[in-house]
């Protein structure tokens, strides 16, 4: 009996077991723009029902696959038959074949070239415009090449809530703080924003599926001020009833290393919450220091009012608070700003990979329904009474089950081999920011901590002055030095250690004068003059000498 | 080493001081030989000036001493800084030392200073001079060796005083050390002196070893920090030009009492004879140690050990138990006994809280402190009650016996150091007190009135000197910043040990992110940067610590040490008081005199003249008294101030130096952890 199911045109791979794989040697512009065609049609199927936008997503899929496909098959056939034993390499490169682009090599480089910040006080803290210039050989762009492209972290923001919700495979990397610790006035702060803005780029850039995502395009052609994603996104699960699903037990996950993942991340994210907190207390409790510090110093100042050795004591002891206080937020601004990155992107790789389980979940309830419908379908088989609509109806219910479940299978597949990649790539990161942030925050602590200490040798001597056989001159202080200006950290190295490392002038002298030096010392010139590097040859030293020897 | 500054050889006359060739003994310098008449002329004193001076023996004893490192020579610097200082004392040996062959002073030199070395003082005990001191030089100089040179002996009054150097020092200490074996042996045989058991001696010796370190102990409770060797007075021009002055009474007086101690400078040592020299100020060492708490319940209360040693008490040592309530009474005691000084003062009364183990720690350091205060004072060190605290069995009694004998009014004394009760008893004596007692007080006139109010206007005080008025406003300021600074520090200290805590927070929640072992490199990254979190953290909690030890002891010490001053300045005012109104009351007699002027024999006549007289007997007596204390207080400012602000500044080199050291630590800190990390 015919079939009263009507014909359905993409049902054509299904029905026909004969059927060899469509060979179109496209072009690869022309895939390209099938992708984005495809693209168009995967944002207008969003707009039917979900068992249509299954259909075309994975008929979307399957002719991404399809062309995918045909584009490989334009490299040499041989690799295609894998000769790699590996099951994955071949499996990944039809499930993920954006990842498979060795020869097109679709890449978009970033480069940030500023920050501005302006508009009200709010916009100006909390909306920065970052500057950029792009240079991409994607087909998605209409041009190649961006020069000083104005994006407000705004626009970021939607870009970015785009590309997380749409691409379900990857982990999309989150934004930066669009302030830091610094303060938005200081210098320092305009340079670590630009920093993180580009560390997001390159990142971004690393991601083939975000790259070829067409509202990253839109993104960036678009006027400044005027971006929103023309395309809409459905996000799998959001609100009470992601809530009320997270508390059920996680799937059954196969692939373990994203089941430990998961967790390993929650903790990432809770402990570095913490550690903020802590270190937060800790800057506080610093700060708290300082005050009592600078009173103390402002007090001791007082004691005597003719006398200028107490009030040098004070005043060089409410400089050290001082300096406290700047250590105070130069750790805030090195460790805390870097945990914030981290808990920000772990927060969202965590949310992917529930995703993850919600699409897993989808997928065995599709398998469910699908073998029902094929129990369903089976019984009618069996079935004297042989209703031709009921019959339809269940033939048409297994295709859109079975349909269901395969594209669901394909996501799912798809995910899966991509977060594995994107795993390792995250836990790179990680462990480098980390790192990095933990740097930058030794560094600072150490220089200031060595200002601190420049500025107590730098009384020191008033102090011994003051009376010449005091104090310590029975521990044979006449052996020291009468030299006002030794320091104990020279050109030499640090006196104090065993270790000499030939340090150069120049950090020597970033030590060696501090911010509160013109405060301490208008009374009298105890500054030294800032040295020039004598230990490199510079450019005007040089010239001089050249030009006495002429004379 | 510093070696020039000995070099300005003064002539060589002033060279001849007994003292100086004391020093000279101490091997230093090795200078100029060219020096050496002078160092003959010095030496030369030596054995002039004992009567009993056998150049025989000396002469054995020498080879003993013949030390490589010594050269004759090395005296002569020493000799010079020596000179330097006591010009004027130095005239006075001029004249009591007879001149003698050059040479042979010069071998006795060696024999002397040999023997002063090995054999103490024996030799020399019967002389008056030189060599008593010279034995306190090389004492001093043995010492401060044994100390390694982290002392300064304090040259407090008359001791010479090198400045002193560790180089010099050390080199002593080489040969200090090779004689010290040789002492107590020479020291047997050289029992010259009928006046000193030469095992006395010997015991004296072996307290060498301790002195210096009580000394440095002294003086560092005296300064500031209690782990810091640092001492407190240092010279200053002002004690130098004092110290010759200083120092002929003393040669006077052992020149006349031959059998009287030494008694000089702060590091006397082999003190003899009996403590009867009025400016001499003796050995004495005291320690307060062991609280131990006593009693139950409503009567329980911390015991104190108090050890002294010293010769001027009877039995040279004393061991005794003491509660805070008894330090208190002691310093009311010494307030009322030495008006116009200034008294080391007790730590503060505490009714509650008074069993925590840090308090008690700090108190006993405080009254430690004070004691070895009072032990250095030459004048105090002799006070009978002082020696009756130091000593008595039943103390309980003899204390209150005390008070009221004196009428110090020192049991249940008023919680402010300056608040102070002048004692009618030892204004006017016994009899005559306890006539005014019966009345009601001296100032008992200015109390009657119908219900406490008086008709009369109360006679005023105005102080007449401006020193005073002065003096005391700049204390009250003074003593209100230090007060402001304490609190400060105190504040510091608090917010730094929170911080501490928060760090130590910190870091274990570093350790916590390591625990997750995302890689193994990255784990190790964050358990040394756990570890260098801990560090500081332990680092901050000890520069917390030291601040409070240094400074903080210091400005505690300062502030109360003010409220004693205060207390004199109001000694001062209360005699005034009291002058003005046995003034007005002898006024009042003295025209009521007038008034019966005619009758000369009435009863009533002789009754008022004798009324009269009193009064004018505790006039004069309180205006006699009310100027000594005015002078004496402006003696004591004086010296308190400069001693004060000589701490001071000490504390604050202390304070700074040990920032800088730990300050350097911490930048190590950090080093090693990035070297290392990353």
């Amino acid at each position: 009996m015919a079939s009263a199911v009507p014909y359905d045109p993409y049902d054509d791979l299904d029905n026909n077991p004969f059927a060899e794989p469509q060979e179109d040697h496209q072009p690869i512009a022309a895939t390209a723009d099938g992708s984005s065609s495809m693209k168009e049609e995967q944002a207008s199927a969003e707009e039917a029902t979900v068992s249509d936008q299954a259909t075309s997503v994975v008929n979307s899929a399957q002719e991404e696959l399809g062309g995918e496909e045909n584009s490989t098959l334009s490299k040499p056939v041989t690799k295609r038959d894998g000769d790699n034993p590996i099951l994955a390499q071949p499996l990944q490169r039809d499930i993920l074949p954006e990842r498979n682009d060795e020869k097109k090599k679709y890449t978009m480089l970033v480069k940030v070239s500023g920050l501005e910040r302006f508009g009200s006080t709010t916009g100006k803290k909390g909306n920065p415009t970052i500057v950029f210039d792009c240079s991409t050989n994607l087909p998605t762009f209409r041009k190649k090449q961006y020069k000083n492209v104005k994006k407000s972290y705004e626009e970021f923001h939607q870009l970015f809530k785009y590309l997380n919700a749409a691409i379900q495979e990857s982990f999309v990397p989150t934004l930066p703080p669009a302030y830091t610790s610094f303060g938005i006035d200081s210098e320092e702060d305009k340079t670590k924003v630009s920093r993180n803005f580009q560390l997001w780029f390159n990142r971004v850039s690393q991601d083939p599926l975000i790259l070829r995502n067409e509202e990253v395009a839109f993104f960036i052609e678009s006027d400044f001020g005027t971006y929103t994603p023309i395309n809409k996104y459905k996000s799998l699960a959001s609100g009470l009833r992601r809530k009320t699903l997270k508390q059920l037990a996680p799937p059954y996950d196969e692939t373990t290393e994203l089941a430990e993942f998961r967790p390993l991340v929650k903790s990432i994210y809770v402990v570095s919450q913490n550690l903020q907190e802590k270190l937060l207390k800790v800057s506080r409790n610093r700060k708290i220091m300082v005050q009592e510090e600078n009173a103390f110093g402002q007090d001791f100042g007082n004691l005597d009012e003719h006398n200028k050795l107490y009030k040098r004591y004070g005043k060089i002891l409410t400089a050290v608070g001082d300096i406290d206080s700047i250590i105070a937020t130069m750790d805030m601004a090195t460790l805390y700003d870097g945990l914030e990155w981290v808990v920000r992107d772990s927060y969202v790789v965590k949310e992917a990979l529930t995703n993850r389980h919600f699409i897993m979940r989808n997928l065995n309830q599709a398998q469910q329904n699908s073998k029902a419908k094929q129990e369903q379908a089976r019984r009618f088989r069996s079935r004297r009474d042989i209703n031709p609509m009921k019959i339809d109806e269940a033939l048409r219910q297994l295709k859109t089950a079975t349909k269901d479940e395969q594209v669901l299978t394909l996501k799912l597949q798809r995910i899966t081999s991509n977060m594995l990649i994107e795993r390792k790539q995250w836990l790179a990161w990680y462990e480098e920011w980390i790192r990095n942030s933990i740097k930058e925050f030794t560094l600072r602590k150490i220089e200031y901590e060595r200002k601190k200490l420049t500025l107590l040798e730098r009384v020191r001597s008033d102090i011994r002055k003051a009376d010449e056989n005091g104090g310590l001159s029975r521990l044979g202080r006449q052996a020291v030095s009468a030299n006002s200006t030794d320091t104990s950290q020279t050109v030499k190295g640090d006196s104090w250690t065993g270790e000499s490392n030939r340090k150069s002038q120049i950090p020597i002298n970033k030590i060696a004068h501090t911010e509160f030096d013109n405060e301490l010392f208008t009374e009298d010139d105890g500054c030294a003059s800032q040295d020039s590097d004598t230990t490199s040859l510079n450019a005007r030293h040089a010239a001089s000498l050249l030009g006495m020897s002429t004379k | 080493m510093d070696y020039e500054e000995n070099l300005e050889a003064p002539v060589w006359d002033e060279l001849n001081h007994e003292e100086d060739s004391a020093q000279n003994a101490i091997p230093n310098q090795s200078e100029s030989v060219g020096k050496s008449p002078a160092l003959r002329e010095g030496e030369t004193k030596l054995p002039k000036d004992s009567a009993s001076f056998d150049n025989g023996t000396d002469v054995h004893i020498a080879p003993k001493w013949k030390d490589p490192g010594l050269s004759i020579a090395d005296n002569l610097l020493v000799e010079e800084q020596e000179d330097n200082d006591n010009s004027k004392a130095n005239a006075l040996i001029d004249s009591l030392a007879p001149e003698k062959d050059p040479i042979a002073a010069l071998k006795n030199d060696a024999t002397q200073f040999l023997v002063m070395k090995d054999s103490s003082d024996a030799l020399f005990a019967g002389n008056a001079n030189s060599p008593l001191v010279f034995d306190d030089a090389i004492i001093n100089g043995d010492t401060s060796t044994s100390a390694n040179s982290k002392n300064i002996s304090g040259r407090r009054s008359g001791k010479p005083r090198i400045l002193f150097d560790s180089t010099k020092s050390q080199r002593n200490s080489r040969r200090i050390h090779s004689l010290k074996t040789t002492k107590t042996i020479t020291s047997d045989n050289a029992s010259k002196s009928p006046f000193i058991d030469p095992l006395k001696k010997a015991e004296k010796e072996n307290e060498f070893v301790e002195e210096p370190l009580d000394d440095e102990n002294e003086n560092e409770k005296k300064g500031t920090n209690e782990g810091n060797t640092a001492a407190s007075t240092k010279k200053s021009i002002l004690e130098q030009v004092d110290k010759p002055l200083y120092n002929l009474p003393q040669r006077t007086e052992n020149t006349a009492s031959p059998a009287k101690a030494e008694g000089d400078s702060k590091k006397v040592r082999n003190t003899k004879a009996e403590p009867n020299v009025s400016f001499a100020k003796q050995d004495f060492n005291v320690e307060v140690k062991d609280p131990v708490k006593v009693g139950e319940l409503t009567s329980a209360h911390v015991e104190y050990t108090v050890i002294s040693e010293s010769p001027l008490l009877d039995l040279k040592y004393s061991q005794v138990s003491r509660r805070y309530r008894d330090f208190r009474w002691l310093y009311r005691q010494l307030q009322n006994n030495h008006w116009g000084k200034v008294i080391p003062p007790p730590p503060e009364k505490q009714s509650v809280g008074s069993f925590k183990q840090d308090f008690i720690e700090n108190r006993r350091f405080q009254m430690d402190a004070m004691l070895t205060k009072i032990c250095q004072d030459s004048i105090l060190q002799k006070d009978k009650d002082f020696l009756l605290f130091l000593t008595s069995d039943k103390f309980s009694s003899d204390s209150k016996s005390r008070a009221y004998a004196t009428g110090s009014g020192a049991i249940n004394d008023s919680n402010d150091l300056s608040e102070i009760r002048i004692s009618e008893i030892k204004l006017l004596g016994a009899e005559d007190a306890a006539d005014v007692l019966k009345n009601g007080g001296i100032d008992a006139e200015s109390h009657k009135g119908f219900m406490s109010i008086s008709f009369t206007s109360l006679p005023k005080y105005n102080e007449t000197d401006e020193f005073f008025i002065e003096k005391k406003r700049k204390l009250d300021e003074l003593e209100d910043s230090l007060k402001k600074l304490g609190k400060s520090l105190e504040m510091v200290d608090t917010s730094r040990n929170i911080l501490a805590a928060s760090t130590d927070e910190f870091s274990g929640m570093i350790e916590t992110l390591a625990s997750l072992s995302v890689s193994e490199p990255n784990s190790e990254l964050l358990n040394n940067f756990a570890n260098a979190h801990r560090s500081i953290k332990s680092y901050l909690e000890r520069s917390s610590l030291q601040e409070t030890l240094t400074m903080g002891v210091m400005l505690d010490d300062y502030i109360r040490s003010l409220a004693s001053v205060k207390a004199i300045f109001n000694q001062r005012a209360k005699l005034g008081y009291l002058l003005v109104i046995i003034e007005n009351d002898m006024k009042k007699k003295h025209s009521q005199l007038e008034k019966m002027g005619q009758n000369s024999h009435s009863e009533k006549f002789k009754e008022t003249k004798k009324e009269f007289l009193t009064f004018e007997r505790r006039y004069n007596l309180t205006k006699t008294k009310w100027q000594e204390v005015g002078e004496r207080i402006k003696d004591e400012f004086q010296n308190f101030s400069i001693d004060k602000i000589r701490e001071f500044r000490n504390g604050m080199e202390i304070s700074l130096e040990a920032a800088i050291e730990s300050q350097k630590e911490c930048i190590e800190l950090w080093e090693t952890f990035y070297q290392t990390s990353l």
